[in-house]
């Protein structure tokens, strides 16, 4: 019995864990590549949920082509933000932040204009469990953990492999250098605002079979994604994923264990980080 | 010249003053009344805010400190069994007390870290009231406060005179600090910390006391909002609260203790020529910050100046206000 409850603690803990990645891995590129607190990322994320919803719900799509459809939309708004918001913008790394509150406000305005109050639900997409090693898990929690991994994977070999992506990922490290080197800063940008706001918005989809959608899903969503990326080392891409699947598991294990009391924890060791460890509780020495 | 520049001052700021006084006889009904107490306690919160920040801070955590007025003031009331009007100061120097140790313990971070501490702050305190079995699952009750002198706090006009001597304390407060040699050594300090400390400036201690003192007057909000609203719960304390302080400054100006002021008015009367479904002010909010940040970055207290100069062709006698 116990081991049955810790296993479908585990299981759960994992599938908000991948979802954290995702949506932290956002966040981290755009603090990383941009230099941007980008304070929208949960409005982002609810934005890719009930878009996901009205595709699957409304227009009849099936799953995985409204999941690459979220993803190119939530890419193509990135862009679009990119190029008309924070390019023209000029100010302190406090005034672009500014700015993005505004914006985060405004996806919210806008959602609760045409999406409603109300929360919905979408029918399990993928019907069933899998029963295995004395564990249960339904197919849907699969499918988030497996296209999570796939992004992912495909984000390591996109960093790793291709030119473009080495670009990005030495931008992140020295931008005057990257310079140097004939890296195309503005396009650099661009891109990075279409990776960061497709990842966080397929977050948002890909919870939206299993929990619901609604436009004030995205609050919490922004604080866990602060709690992961102050875990992780603000602006670490590695640390935004290794931290959201840690914050997963803890947060899961947490409630089950000792209570609400969790997350006070959480956020009493991100101050404490913030004071003594500002590289994250995974990065090296700074 | 110099002394004709300050009768003119002293003039508008008296004319200020009644204005103020004046207003609730003007606008009688319930409502405005209402919506003058509201922008009453963001003016003092924004206000307040705006000194951390121009001291260099970049400070989110207000509406922690507004929590901490507001439940503080109705457990001391509750639990310990004091009258109103001792325990209105203890919850401003309760908020002080929290932002000295805040301030002390993160004396060394700056810049975006210092911001995200600020944040977690706010849902430390807001999650301790959630989820503590005696603050979180029921509104609490907030009492009117003691009749004094005659005034029971029956009507909202008794309120808003409360918060009219608030509003009156915080900006005079501020006001001086701002013009004083602390708000020219705040300044420098924001600008340049290590020119600040080599002029001897000990920039830890002053920025530390300027967020205890704004915090104070973010407790004093609390404290008035509390037996405003008569029932008290941690959805006024979210970190949207502190958001919407932000907006005041951003929209008002930093440049000046008006700023703020002039960015609570404005964004709290707005809405009210408008439908009242929340999205129009969620999208009128958005759409105004984004167009200060990009047109009016120094805010609503810059238009005078802006129009002047773009009437006289920006003949140079412009200038920082």
């Amino acid at each position: 019995m116990m081991r049955m409850m810790i296993s479908q603690v585990l299981v759960n803990g994992l599938v908000s864990g991948f979802v954290y990645a995702l949506t932290a891995a956002g966040f981290s590129l755009l603090y990383g590549n941009a230099n941007i607190l980008f304070l929208a990322i949960g409005e982002i994320y609810m934005l890719g949920a009930i878009t996901f919803y009205a595709l699957v719900a409304k227009a009849g799509l099936p799953y995985f082509a409204a999941m690459l459809l979220v993803i190119a939309a939530m890419g193509a708004l990135g862009v679009i933000l990119e190029r008309f918001l924070f390019r023209p913008l000029k100010g302190s790394d406090l005034t672009f932040a500014f700015a993005t509150l505004a914006l985060g406000m405004l996806i919210a305005g806008i959602a609760l204009a045409l999406f409603g109050e109300q929360g919905k639900g979408l029918p399990a997409v993928f019907p069933g469990r899998l029963k295995a090693l004395g564990i249960v898990v339904p197919y849907d929690k699969i499918v988030i953990v497996g296209v999570a991994l796939a992004i992912l994977l495909g984000f390591h070999f996109y960093f790793n492999r291709t030119k473009t992506g080495r670009a990005i990922r030495a931008v992140s490290q020295d931008v005057e250098a990257a310079k140097l080197m004939g890296v195309d800063i503005s396009r650099i940008k661009g891109l990075t605002f279409f990776l960061a706001l497709a990842v966080a918005g397929a977050g948002g989809a890909l919870v939206t079979p299993l929990y619901y959608a609604d436009v004030f899903m995205g609050g919490p969503v922004l604080m866990t994604t602060l709690i992961v990326v102050v875990l992780g080392g603000l602006g670490s891409f590695p640390g935004a994923i290794y931290g959201g699947l840690l914050i997963g598991l803890l947060e899961s294990f947490g409630y089950t264990f000792i209570g609400g009391i969790t997350i006070i924890i959480l956020f009493c060791v991100v101050i404490g980080l913030l004071i003594f460890r500002p590289q994250g509780l995974l990065g090296g020495e700074q | 010249m110099a002394n004709n520049k300050l009768k003119r001052s002293w003039y508008a700021h008296a004319a200020l003053v009644a204005a103020a006084l004046a207003l609730p006889w003007v606008f009688r009904s319930e409502y405005a009344q209402h919506l003058m107490i509201m922008t009453g306690l963001g003016v003092i919160l924004a206000a307040s805010n705006r000194l951390i920040i121009v001291s260099g801070a970049w400070f989110m955590g207000m509406a922690a400190f507004y929590a901490i007025g507001a439940y503080g003031v109705v457990m001391l009331r509750v639990y310990v069994g004091l009258s109103y009007w001792i325990s209105f100061p203890l919850v401003g120097l309760a908020a002080a007390g929290v932002a000295l140790a805040l301030g002390y313990g993160t004396a060394r971070v700056k810049g975006i870290p210092f911001c995200l501490i600020t944040v977690a702050f706010v849902e430390v305190v807001r999650l301790s009231i959630v989820k503590n079995p005696f603050l979180g699952h029921t509104a609490l009750k907030c009492a009117p406060p003691e009749a004094i002198l005659g005034i029971d706090f029956s009507s909202k006009i008794h309120y808003y005179y409360l918060i009219f001597l608030v509003v009156f304390l915080t900006l005079s407060v501020l006001g001086l600090i701002d013009r004083s040699p602390v708000g020219a050594a705040l300044k420098t300090i924001a600008q340049n910390e290590e020119l600040a400390e080599s002029v001897g400036i000990n920039t830890v201690r002053y920025r530390v006391v300027t967020m205890a003192a704004c915090c104070f007057f973010g407790g004093l909000a609390g404290a008035v909002l509390a037996p405003y609203v008569a029932v008290t719960g941690p959805t006024s304390f979210t970190l949207n609260t502190s958001v919407i302080i932000l907006f005041y400054i951003v929209v008002g100006g930093l440049g000046s203790l008006w700023g703020p002021v002039a960015g609570a008015v404005f964004l709290n009367l707005l809405p009210e020529i408008l439908p009242s479904q929340a999205y129009v002010q969620n999208i009128l909010y958005a759409a105004i910050v984004l167009a200060s940040l990009f047109f009016l970055p120094d805010g609503l207290i810059s238009l005078p100046l802006r129009l002047r100069t773009l009437f006289t062709h920006g003949d140079g006698r412009g200038g920082h206000a």
